[in-house]
């Protein structure tokens, strides 16, 4: 493992929130393709431990292998929040494959009023404002965050399961 | 005249439909009805009778329902006519089933995958980021600065849109919401803002509010809020 991609290893550790790719490059006084080389060197060193790099675009943070949840959840014994409804999972499926969306496309697609489920989801950091749409009012366009990686156990928005893989 | 044929209705801890969309797919699946091959009419009288024993509850929604019904029964009387030259409405009938029929495909793919997201995330696959470090300015240990609550509070208040002025809604008392909430305390602790996010407007999340922080001084209830920015609980004091 080269000097550089311990250093990320050592800063993604010590930070409690999840860090830019620039932040990194800062950090360690490099350019944007040595911190790129030195995530896939850490990725692949982290391959079978315990630890992986989780990626939300430009966000990278440290995180357990959702394999050991059950473990780390008995030493910790974290608080849980609330389960979601059925038609919270469903809006947050077509933001999740469609990001980023409008709630008007939610809406299309769902046939019903989607305000207050999006207000919650929000409100719970599992999506977000990502920009604005062009359209008329330019209306806030969601896309999901870090804190939706680590409810589903996700390394990055890649790792979404295929549509249809499990049905 | 005939009565409506339709199935038993479904089952007994029938879930809510929040929309004309999901009902339809519900029903064409219950009545194993393949709606891409044959016409929606099909599952019409279905249809009818599940939202005749529908509580009306929003009157907007309703209108939703109701609005598909009259397209259903539209398009069973034409499908019941063949032979005849379509008329200009009837044609537009029928690109109407055809794009309700791709909304169903739509929506149902959305459904599967949203089911998939469900059963993922029930499988307990959560990834733990680092635990938040102490920092110098302290954290909020217990027990819980009323401020922080406020401001928190505040926050969150923010973020529940005002309703539109038409309101003929109950109003709740601070005692009301207060055996409410005690009421609800019985069977475990709840995270505090989903107990303020079930407020249908702001004066209700107020006086909820107002009732969590009259139990904090009626030491009824205990605040915890494990981590900083984790979220709160609150829990009925042991008596």
């Amino acid at each position: 493992m080269t000097n550089l991609s311990a250093q990320v290893e050592a800063i993604l550790f010590s930070s409690n929130r999840p860090l830019k790719v620039r932040e990194l490059q800062q950090a360690t006084d490099s350019g944007r393709d040595e911190v790129e080389h030195a995530l896939d060197e850490l990725r692949s060193v982290l391959d079978g431990r315990g630890v992986m790099v989780m990626r939300h675009h430009d966000e990278l943070h440290l995180a357990t292998r959702p394999e050991y949840a059950a473990a780390v959840r008995r030493a910790l014994r974290p608080e849980v929040s609330g389960k979601l409804s059925p038609a919270a999972y469903e809006t947050l499926a077509i933001v999740a494959y469609n990001q980023p969306v409008p709630r008007s496309r939610v809406e299309e697609v769902r046939g019903v009023n989607c305000e207050s489920v999006l207000t919650n989801l929000e409100l719970r950091d599992l999506i977000t404002e990502v920009g604005r749409g062009s359209g008329p009012g330019q209306p806030k366009l969601y896309g999901t965050t870090m804190r939706f990686l680590q409810v589903l156990g996700l390394e990055s928005l890649d790792h979404l399961p295929a549509p249809g893989s499990g049905a | 005249m005939e009565p409506p044929i339709a199935g038993p209705r479904l089952p007994i801890s029938t879930p809510v439909f929040e929309g004309p969309l999901e009902l339809l797919l519900a029903l064409a699946e219950r009545e194993e009805v393949d709606i891409f091959k044959v016409s929606l009419a099909r599952i019409t009288d279905a249809y009818l009778v599940e939202i005749a024993q529908r509580e009306v509850q929003d009157p907007e929604e309703m209108a939703e329902f109701l609005w598909m019904a009259a397209r259903l029964l539209l398009l069973k009387s034409i499908r019941l006519l063949p032979g005849e030259q379509p008329t200009d409405e009837e044609t537009e009938l029928l690109g109407w089933e055809e794009d309700v029929r791709q909304r169903l495909e739509e929506y149902r793919a959305y459904k599967a995958m949203a089911h998939d997201l469900m059963t993922r995330a029930e499988q307990e696959v959560f990834a733990f980021p680092p635990a938040a470090r102490p920092v110098e300015a302290g954290g909020q240990e217990e027990p819980l600065d009323v401020d922080v609550l406020v401001a928190a509070f505040n926050s969150v208040l923010a973020r529940i849109p005002p309703r539109p002025v038409v309101i003929t809604g109950r109003t709740w008392t601070l005692e009301e919401k207060l055996d409410a909430i005690t009421l609800r305390l019985r069977k475990g602790p709840i995270e505090l803002l989903e107990l303020i996010l079930e407020s249908v407007d702001r004066l209700e999340a107020v006086v909820t509010f107002v009732a969590v922080l009259e139990l904090v001084r009626r030491s009824a209830i205990t605040i915890r809020q494990k981590e900083r920015f984790g979220p709160i609980h609150i829990e009925a004091r042991a008596a």
